[in-house]
């Protein structure tokens, strides 16, 4: 049976990193690197392949229903990027998700959130689900503002408060709360990041300053994109 | 952005060794419950949990002023419930259902474009595949009814012609359950976005040859048949799904290899070449002597299914459900169709241990450590419930070792003793107490030939005689003592009834062989 196992968050960003920086000399460790993610079923897994998509596609849940993207749908091609089995010997097709699989989640989450805040229906509905009502009515004075606030709005020209609220309001959504925050060590002692974050808020300003550094033209969807995707493709593929 | 990567790579390689050992250690302890949460939900629909749920579990938290998942049994029984009944919950049961059979997997997490596929003449079977899963989740009916369902829940897909259910190329002879059939009742698939898609719903009762996804026009061409083959494909088929048999082939055939994958794959297929027949004749690996161990159980079943081709007949053909025990004996029971040979199957002890333990690979995983004693009380717990899959997956997800705490069993004494004495086997044999009951039954019964319990261990065969261990009496005492006893597991469960012990425990009892 295929699935994809336990992926340490740190395995993953460590593939994420080495995936962009790595040379071919280094390609060994690469490899090492990989064994360690698999398509086996374990307590710690994917449930099916479909389930990887069904959590591309939590990244903004609410869209409008006629957008069917290539990137989520099994084909034979794809098969063996998102974990599908080989039905004849019922074992996995590949035993281990190339580089590419780490690309195609990025690539298909952000196209998934893209979807999610194209019209204001949509865009209203996500808003409130990412950032609470509160935060929502505060940032967006109307629902016929939600699209353009996700699409043309500078992260950046937010005020500092509001940024960081919404960055963690970002990590509740795509992760949860601190006691998930804890067990996954975002936060804690054993952070992944390397530093010891006490809070999420802790966590929240770390993202926050590292990634406006990074792409300080980001739009408001850009930069939950890039959160969201920096967050859930190590634990999206845990549990 | 380089910063940013660089900074990634540097704290992933300082902290690799230590998240893992940090994950290792987390496992011993009970999940908190956010985090279960999180595990049952990605388990059911493949998703996190929204702000809304991990909301609700703060507050039913604080109400109780609990911090375990134990005293908020409740809470998440219902949590898990409610989930069962979304669109994507199904569609992720279709998926394991139909890597089970060996099937492609459904091309997306979408009800909607799953049922679509069913309009490709190509693979016309799919839409009905699907309801079946559906409706059998859905009402909660007891999991035998994938196998035996005799009702065809065809979709109706609008702007296709089709005049009645079953008039494409996979026909149905229906004449055996005269009008019943041809006046169907609808049925409808709720889908992602709160509309439905009508099913016409035909019922089949009392058909000798329709038999849930085992009768399924899915099933009937992704293991094809031949008269060379004679329903061996789909007998050892039946058997991997019904018993967890892996039933493969003694020999691989390449060119058969191949052919199998590209259909497996959904990719059409051609037809044999003369040059790949000829191989195959070739190479008749069913006559072979050690082949023959497997062909002997598939035979008996084939027969029954020879009114299944590409329609199914209403002629019934009698047929043998002959099967090796959980105590390794040869089982015969004759069958008068093929609808009987799978309902007859349902009712056999080593079909229900297959399917739980399948149930529990699926949403619990693979390596959950469950004792014998433990799966033992589970399939006690399934019996209660009827067998019935929403409510055998809430008691699969409540149990103890789905949040990280181990329940260990309480050893009888004469387990103990048996148990030191057959850890000495493990330098060459894999480690067995850890097996589900039903498989550590026909190892015990292996064990009892193996090492000639009945006559106190005069005549063993095992260990070898260049072997450097050898069981003294008083070793081979001990493990009879136990197996004598019934093989008790822990306090309140045996494994083997008087009967089996006294057949056991016989001299000339020929049942089992030490080795194949």
């Amino acid at each position: 049976m295929s699935r994809l196992s336990i992926l340490p968050l740190t395995t993953t960003l460590a593939l994420i990193g080495l995936m962009n920086v790595v040379s071919e000399t280094t390609l060994a460790f690469d490899q090492t690197m990989l064994r360690k993610t698999s398509f086996e079923e374990t307590e710690s897994r994917y449930p099916a392949p479909l389930a990887i998509i069904e959590n591309i596609k939590a990244i903004a849940p609410y869209r409008n229903e006629s957008i069917n993207d290539a990137c989520l749908r099994i084909t034979v091609e794809s098969a063996p990027l998102v974990g599908a089995i080989d039905p004849q010997q019922l074992q996995p097709l590949e035993p281990t998700p190339g580089p590419l699989f780490f690309s195609y989640v990025e690539k298909c989450m952000k196209r998934v959130a893209k979807f999610g805040f194209q019209d204001a229906e949509s865009a209203q509905k996500n808003s409130e689900l990412i950032l609470g009502r509160d935060l929502m009515a505060r940032v967006i004075p109307s629902a016929r503002q939600s699209a353009a606030f996700w699409n043309s709005t500078r992260f950046s020209s937010l005020p500092r408060d509001v940024q960081q609220r919404m960055v963690e309001r970002f990590i509740y959504f795509v992760v949860g709360p601190e006691e998930v925050l804890r067990y996954f060590n975002y936060i804690g002692p054993q952070s992944v990041f390397g530093l010891n974050f006490d809070s999420p808020q802790a966590l929240a300003a770390f993202l926050l300053e590292k990634i406006e550094a990074r792409a300080p033209g980001d739009t408001v969807l850009g930069f939950y994109s890039r959160t969201a995707v920096l967050l859930r493709l190590g634990p999206v593929m845990k549990n | 952005m380089m910063k940013l990567r660089r900074l990634l790579t540097f704290t992933a390689f300082v902290s690799v060794l230590a998240s893992i050992c940090h994950v290792d250690l987390a496992f011993a302890q009970e999940l908190p419950p956010h985090v279960f949460l999180n595990r049952v939900t990605n388990r059911l629909i493949g998703r996190w949990p929204t702000p809304n749920e991990n909301e609700a579990l703060s507050k039913a938290m604080s109400s109780k002023n609990c911090s375990n998942v134990a005293c908020l049994d409740s809470f998440f029984r219902d949590y898990i419930e409610a989930k069962m009944e979304d669109p994507a919950f199904y569609a992720l049961a279709y998926s394991k259902v139909t890597e089970r059979f060996g099937y492609k997997s459904p091309p997306s997490p979408l009800l909607s474009l799953i049922v679509e596929a069913g309009r490709e003449m190509t693979n016309a079977g799919e839409g009905r595949d699907f309801m079946l899963v559906y409706r059998t989740f859905k009402d909660n009916k007891s999991i035998d009814e994938l196998f035996t369902s005799q009702k065809i829940t065809d979709p109706i897909y609008p702007g296709l012609s089709v005049s009645g259910g079953n008039s494409d190329f996979f026909t149905i002879d229906t004449s055996p359950v005269g009008m019943g059939a041809e006046s169907p009742t609808t049925y409808n698939l709720v889908l992602e976005n709160g509309r439905s898609i009508s099913a016409s719903e035909y019922s089949l009762r009392g058909h000798p040859n329709v038999a849930g996804l085992f009768s399924s026009q899915r099933f009937l061409t992704r293991y094809w048949n031949s008269p060379l083959n004679m329903n061996r494909k789909r007998a050892a088929a039946y058997f991997r799904v019904m018993l967890c048999d892996s039933m493969s082939p003694a020999l691989e055939r390449e060119t058969q290899k191949e052919k199998e994958t590209r259909v497996a794959l959904g990719i059409s297929d051609e037809k044999l070449t003369e040059e790949e027949l000829r191989k195959i004749h070739l190479n008749r690996h069913g006559n072979q002597k050690d082949c023959a161990v497997c062909h002997n159980r598939l035979d008996p079943i084939g027969r029954s299914m020879r009114a299944l081709e590409n329609g199914i007949s209403g002629i019934p053909f009698k047929g043998t459900l002959r099967y090796f025990d959980q105590t390794g004996k040869l089982t015969d029971i004759p069958v008068d169709n093929f609808a009987k040979l799978i309902t007859k199957t349902t009712e056999q002890p080593k079909y229900l241990d297959c399917q739980i333990n399948w149930l529990i690979e699926t949403y619990l995983g693979k390596d959950l450590a469950l004792q014998p004693q433990r799966f033992a009380e589970i399939i006690t717990v399934v019996e209660k419930k009827k067998r019935r899959v929403k409510d055998v997956i809430v008691e699969l997800m409540m149990i103890p070792e789905f949040r990280g705490l181990n329940q260990k069993a309480v050893e009888p004494p004469s387990l103990v003793a048996a148990k030191a004495v057959l850890s000495n086997c493990t330098e060459c044999h894999k480690s067995f107490f850890a097996l589900r009951p039903e498989q550590l039954k026909s190892r015990v019964s292996r064990i009892a030939v193996c090492l000639d319990l009945p006559s106190e261990g005069r005549n063993r065969a095992m260990p070898p005689s260049e072997h450097w261990w050898h069981p003294s009496q008083g070793e081979v005492l001990a493990v009879r003592d136990w197996v004598r006893a019934g093989a008790p597991i822990s306090e309140s469960m045996k494994l083997f009834d008087n009967a089996e012990v006294d057949r056991l425990l016989s001299r000339g009892n020929g049942a089992t062989k030490c080795r194949d």
